[in-house]
């Protein structure tokens, strides 16, 4: 099983550093957006990678595809803005807004993982609330522990 | 890529990064050739990492809005003729006035060695001792540890047994300072029974994570940390020493709860809370008038802490980096007197260092005395305000591009590497200095190790004088219709100056808002995005609205970072030339009603 981007909701404290790191490491066009807690809490939702991604299934340009290691990925050159992904995704999590004609597209920093390294988001988390991680290794270490283990979140789903 | 390690400029907890980029120099597009990463294996100081302003520190260097050219009466000009003007001009401003009429002042964008600089350029070149530190929202902090020490109190009582671990957090750290969470809840989540108590009248990112949330009224934070300490005390034992003592026991709760909004017993619970924990930590966070009276908070959270049995740290959070450093460097030379002459228009020319002038102060007596000057030089890193208010402007350079040592917190040197040679036409405001001393004709001598001149007096002088002084105003505000507090953003930092040009933060934050509790939307019929005129003793400005449920009652806040919010909140010099802030009485009107 592939490493995930999971979140504790119990220590996210809603800093959107994540949100600015994607940004930064993406020119400026951030993959990330924010949902609201009761107007309380923010936390940072993105793609998730789905086993059967339906903005995968809808694209007419075949855009989209699942390379190796299950990341959806979007290929911008092939991208016309039709904005059929955003349309279809289930989380809301495909970006409507663009400074690109495109959907701006989680790829879980396909760069850092080439070189070994987490995703932007979950490198510069302050509080420590986003990992990357298997799902077993997770459960493993995460559940029942006093860390807050039955708060943890799949922030996205294992394949 | 080239890889160079440095720490963060922004804030005072100086997180360790990694710039990668700058083979060659930066092209101003717009497009950052470099970029930042946490240095994991130096860890920083609550193992936290970058933030959403730290990620942004590489565009300091590549920013298009940097000034690259050193302008003359806002003509771009070379660094000889702008040195060779600035130095004439004081020449004549020093002959005609008198070197008193000259004013040094500096921000937080400098290095110990370069305010030390700065010192001996003001006493030695110019003659003059009108040189100040600019930093309205540490400022009260240092004050009261200068002035205050009450850290050598012994706690009392039977030390605590089990794992309890309890964090007080005064203000809103986790947005002023996110990495802040890494260190808090840990514990939180580490030991049964283990609690964060947050004081602040809203609930901000830091409430949510609250086990108590003593939600005072605006600005009731010092009654409140008074309240804890007479608890503690009263519960303890601790004896708190002949006057502060006399004032905590003069205090009596009916008042206590009257002016801070917390019934007793959950002040005395939190204290008891405090008391029977095996490690304390109290972190406090201020930002331009947020917190009522802060130097008072400073001492009674000092106090408290101290008294408390279990092993326990106090972690004051200064919102500017070096803030402290340039502070203790100068020694408080002449800062009341410097306030006080800008003021009052006494000041013919003045030397602006690392410091956006119009973003710290936009206050009324300081946009005349910056009209009304004879000459102004500045070195500044973006075109604002000051720079085109100024006579000359000399391209500055970060923190990012300077080698030294600042000092994030009381007592810690850290010793900056340039993390990039300075890019541009930068220049260092070191390099200035000698360079205008050189044409001044004077020799000017580099400074390696600064002169540190802070000794915390063992006294609580004043403190009574002081406290009567916030009751009185606190009363003030219960029969304002709508008391407005600052709010602050993460993407932003301090003043703004800096920040706002940030790309992250003109997406996230780009305009002030004001924000209102329900009850007050209801009551003006105001719906989100509405216009509102804003009334305060200091300005009146039209800001849109946002309705939240953090806030309740006739509370209102506005994002801090912008001069035209800065403006609401009014400061006046107290009798020993300190600037007194806090949060103020406004009038809300719906546009289309007025």
């Amino acid at each position: 099983m592939e490493k995930r981007v999971y979140i504790n909701m119990n220590l996210c404290t809603s800093c959107r550093s994540c949100a600015a790191a994607c940004a930064a490491g993406h020119q400026g066009q951030g993959h990330l957006k924010h949902g609201s807690i009761q107007e309380k809490a923010t936390v940072p939702l993105h793609c998730r990678h789905c086993d059967e991604p339906l903005c995968l299934n809808v694209c007419p340009q075949e855009a989209i595809k699942k390379d190796d290691n299950g990341t959806i990925v979007r290929m911008r050159n092939l991208c016309i803005g039709c904005k059929s992904c955003i349309m279809s995704c289930p989380f809301g999590v495909m970006l409507p807004y663009s400074t690109w004609h495109t959907s701006p597209k989680c790829d879980l920093c396909a760069d850092r993982l080439a070189e070994g390294k987490e995703p932007r988001c979950v490198a510069t988390c302050t509080s420590g609330a986003l990992v990357f991680e298997e799902l077993a290794t997770i459960e493993k270490k995460y559940r029942r522990t006093a860390e807050g283990g039955r708060y943890f979140t799949r922030f996205t789903l294992p394949r | 890529m080239k890889e160079t390690k440095g720490n963060c400029s922004i804030c005072s907890l100086a997180c360790p990064l990694i710039l990668r980029g700058g083979e060659r120099e930066p092209i101003f597009t717009g497009e950052s050739l470099f970029s930042v990463d946490w240095d994991k294996e130096k860890g920083s100081k609550f193992g936290g990492s970058l933030c959403a302003r730290g990620n942004a520190v590489a565009e300091f260097l590549t920013h298009p809005k940097r000034v690259n050219y050193p302008f003359i009466l806002g003509e771009r000009a070379n660094v000889a003729a702008a040195v060779r003007e600035t130095a004439k001009s004081l020449a004549e401003v020093k002959k005609e006035y008198g070197s008193d009429a000259i004013g040094v002042l500096l921000g937080e964008n400098l290095t110990n060695e370069e305010a030390a600089l700065a010192l001996a350029f003001a006493r030695d070149v110019l003659g003059t001792a009108n040189i100040a530190l600019f930093a309205p929202d540490d400022a009260p902090l240092f004050r009261a540890y200068t002035n205050r020490d009450f850290s050598t109190l012994s706690s009392a009582g039977s030390m605590p047994t089990g794992e309890r671990v309890v964090s007080l957090i005064i203000g809103d750290s986790f947005t002023e300072h996110p990495c802040t969470a890494k260190d808090v809840l840990p514990g939180k989540y580490g030991a049964r029974g283990s609690e964060v108590i947050v004081l602040g009248p809203e609930v901000s990112h830091t409430a949510w994570f609250a086990n108590r949330h003593l939600r005072c009224k605006p600005g009731g934070e010092a009654a409140v940390a008074a309240g804890l300490l007479k608890a503690a005390a009263e519960k303890s034992g601790a004896s708190l020493g002949a006057e502060l003592g006399k004032i905590i026991q003069g205090l009596d709760w009916g008042e206590i709860e009257r002016t801070g909004g917390v019934p007793k017993d959950a002040i005395a619970a939190a204290a008891a809370s405090m008391l029977g924990a095996v490690k304390v930590t109290t972190y406090l966070s201020n930002i331009f008038g947020r917190i009522g009276a802060p130097a008072l908070v400073f001492s009674f959270a000092e106090a408290l802490t101290h008294i408390c049995p279990g092993e326990r740290r106090f972690v004051p959070q200064f919102v500017q980096q070096n803030t402290w450093g340039v502070s203790s460097v100068l020694g408080a030379a002449g800062e009341s007197a410097c306030l006080a002459k800008l003021a009052a228009n006494q000041l013919k020319a003045l030397v602006i260092l690392g410091l956006d002038l119009f973003s710290a102060y936009p206050a009324a007596p300081i946009e005349k005395a910056m009209r009304d000057k004879r000459f102004t030089v500045t070195t500044q890193l973006f075109w604002n305000q000051t720079a085109a208010r100024a006579n000359v402007v000399i391209p500055a350079a970060s923190l990012m591009e300077k080698a030294g040592t600042v000092s994030p917190a009381f007592g810690e040197d850290l010793a900056r590497g340039a993390g990039h040679p300075a890019v541009g036409g930068a220049v260092t405001d070191g390099a200035f200095l000698m360079m205008l001393a050189g044409e001044m004709g004077a020799e000017l001598a580099p400074q390696a190790k600064p002169t540190r001149r802070v000794e915390r007096k063992a006294s609580a002088d004043g403190i009574g004088a002081e406290m009567k002084e916030y009751l009185a105003s606190q009363k003030q505000l219960d029969s304002a219709p709508a008391v407005l507090i600052p709010w602050s953003e993460a993407a932003h930092a301090g003043d703004g100056s800096l920040s706002r040009n940030f790309y992250w933060s003109q997406i996230t934050c780009p305009d002030a808002v004001l924000m209102v509790s329900e009850e007050t939307a209801r009551e003006l019929k105001l719906g989100r995005g509405d216009r509102v005129d804003v009334s305060t003793a200091g300005a009146e400005i039209v800001l849109s609205v946002d309705i939240t449920k953090k806030l309740s009652g006739k509370t209102a806040a506005a994002t801090i970072h912008f001069p035209a919010v800065r403006k609401l909140f009014p400061w006046k010099l107290d009798a020993n030339g300190e600037i007194v802030l806090g949060p103020v009485a406004a009038r809300l009107h719906r546009q289309s009603e007025k």
